[in-house]
């Protein structure tokens, strides 16, 4: 119900722009080719104005659909408002040089056209152009703004100046996703960095990954569940700087919430120089939980965790929150790596397996001589051979490279595993 | 969610909303998408009118009353016609009522 009620709020927000402006202009000598032109031009003001709710951090949001969906949502919404405004353009003005001569009405579409143009190709092509993250996600916010002013602009100009109710949409609309953008990237994080988190322990965990215990320096505590993760911002000189989603590692019942862990691979620039570089005492933000990730939603009775490489971290929480808890659910848990030496808190997993109903699989692609472990990649065979053969109320929960999860959810398909009760998430959001 | 799953709900959303856009395009200009010829014949259409409700905005009579006045001004209305059928929200209708407007009060039917 949850989800229905955000999909509710949101198809009325982006919805709202079409409905006033059809209830205010009323009928139209215009041919229906025009009139539809311009009706799509009002439904992209409301997709694209309302993007910037999409991936604005609203936890409860984040919760109901996971955040790597509504990132992927988002994607696709830019999409869609991008051919709703060619076709708004093609219909309208269709030769842009004229609508550009033509004022400041063509002019305003010709800018909001143009850089919705370049904000979707960037985006499309971010791992194909030569530039870091950081300097593909600043462009990319100041694209977004440029749409978006320009397009109010653009709305503004078309309409007469007795049509107040539409125009103060086309206003409203504007200033809406500026003001959700000033309250995401300065506003929020100003609040969060008088809280900072301090750097308690930094453990070298191998397999080139680093494990940063954090403690509240508010002394407040994070109430998250098992699987969720947050945004780490490391501070930089002239302040926090490069922000990157971090699955939380540690039990929820660690020190009541007050500490957390985070497990960190070295994989780029950031987490290879930047992270391991951390010392006690040093001070990060963290803004937090989010994530559908996480068991504490769904009713099981049996739980399988498949993880690759550095996917296991909120497996690691989520097993750590069961052994915590004296949660006596049986659970598998697949951890799929190249060898021993590169599966992080290996030893620590067979330790549990005391502490818990847990069967631990190891999967090594290149295993050391005389290894107990599974050989290859986590197939349907190997998953048909080691799990019961009645799923039923069994949830899966799948995390690691894109490759790897993609062929894990075609081998539960193959076994029957319907959509709901596999749940993943990707780490590789843009 | 899977990602295939939220991209079947993305392209389900974006046709649900290019239809809204389609029906209220439809309602608003009563149905005009219909078959030629099953319109009523049309009203007069004041030029005056229709340049102050499509054009006004931007532009100013006597950007164009010199053009359209002077020694090629059938050749200046041929090309203004021809500009206004891919510019802005007017019928061609009211393209010829705004032409001959601008031409001068002589010119109006």
């Amino acid at each position: 119900m949850r989800s229905v009620a955000w999909l509710a709020t949101y198809a009325a927000l982006v919805l709202a722009p079409l409905l006033v402006s059809a209830a205010t202009s009323g009928a139209s000598s215009a041919t229906f080719a025009v009139a539809f032109g311009a009706a799509l031009g009002w439904a992209a003001l409301g997709l694209l104005a309302s993007e910037f709710a999409l991936v604005t951090r609203v936890r409860a949001a984040a919760a109901a659909f996971g955040s790597d969906a509504l990132l992927l949502f988002h994607r696709g919404m830019a999409l869609s408002a991008l051919v709703f405004v060619v076709v708004h353009a093609a219909l309208l003005a269709p030769d842009p040089l004229a609508a550009w001569r033509s004022g400041a009405l063509g002019r305003s579409g010709v800018v909001a056209t143009a850089a919705l143009l370049g904000l979707v190709a960037s985006t499309i092509a971010r791992r194909r152009l030569p530039w870091s993250y950081e300097a593909w996600l600043l462009a990319h916010r100041v694209l977004a703004v440029v749409v978006v002013a320009a397009m109010s602009a653009h709305a503004w100009s078309a309409l007469a100046p007795d049509e107040t109710a539409a125009r103060w949409i086309a206003a409203l609309y504007g200033a809406l996703a500026l003001g959700l953008l000033a309250s995401q990237r300065l506003l929020r994080p100003w609040l969060l960095s008088r809280q900072p988190w301090e750097v308690v322990e930094v453990r070298d965990e191998g397999a080139s990954t680093h494990t940063l215990v954090l403690r509240s320096t508010s002394g407040g505590a994070m109430a998250f569940a098992p699987g969720q993760f947050v945004w780490l911002a490391t501070a930089r000189r002239g302040g926090f700087a490069q922000e990157h989603p971090i699955s939380i590692a540690s039990s929820p019942e660690l020190d009541s919430g007050r500490t957390i862990e985070l497990a960190i691979k070295e994989l780029g620039d950031w987490s290879r120089e930047v992270a391991p570089a951390l010392r006690p005492g040093d001070r990060v933000r963290v803004d937090g939980p989010f994530g559908a990730f996480t068991p504490d939603r769904v009713a099981a009775h049996r739980l399988v965790l498949i993880a690759g490489g550095v996917g296991v971290t909120p497996m690691r929480s989520m097993l750590l929150a069961m052994r915590d808890r004296g949660d006596r659910r049986p659970v598998t848990l697949f951890f799929a790596a190249h060898d021993r030496s590169r599966a992080m808190f290996a030893h620590e997993f067979e330790t549990l397996r005391g502490q818990i109903d847990l069967e631990l699989v190891f999967v090594f692609e290149a295993p050391d001589a005389g290894e107990r472990c599974e050989r290859g990649r986590v197939t349907a065979d190997l998953l048909r051979r080691r799990l019961p053969a009645d799923l039923r109320f069994t949830h899966f929960f799948v995390c690691g490279p894109t490759p790897m999860m993609e062929a894990v959810e075609e081998a539960l398909c193959e076994l029957g595993v319907p959509s709901a009760r596999m749940h993943t998430e990707r780490f590789d959001m843009v | 969610m899977h990602p295939r799953d939220v991209r079947t709900a993305a392209a389900i959303f974006a046709l649900a909303l290019a239809g809204a856009a389609a029906a209220v395009a439809w309602w608003s200009t009563g149905s005009q998408v219909d078959a030629p010829g099953s319109a009523e014949p049309a009203a007069p259409i004041d030029g005056g009118e229709a340049f102050a409700r499509h054009c006004e905005r931007c532009h100013a009579r006597d950007e164009f009353t010199g053009a359209l006045t002077g020694p090629d001004a059938s050749q200046a209305v041929e090309e203004l016609l021809e500009l206004l059928q891919d510019h802005g929200a007017s019928t061609p209708e009211e393209d010829r009522a705004i032409a001959d407007w601008l031409r001068g009060p002589a010119q109006q039917h």
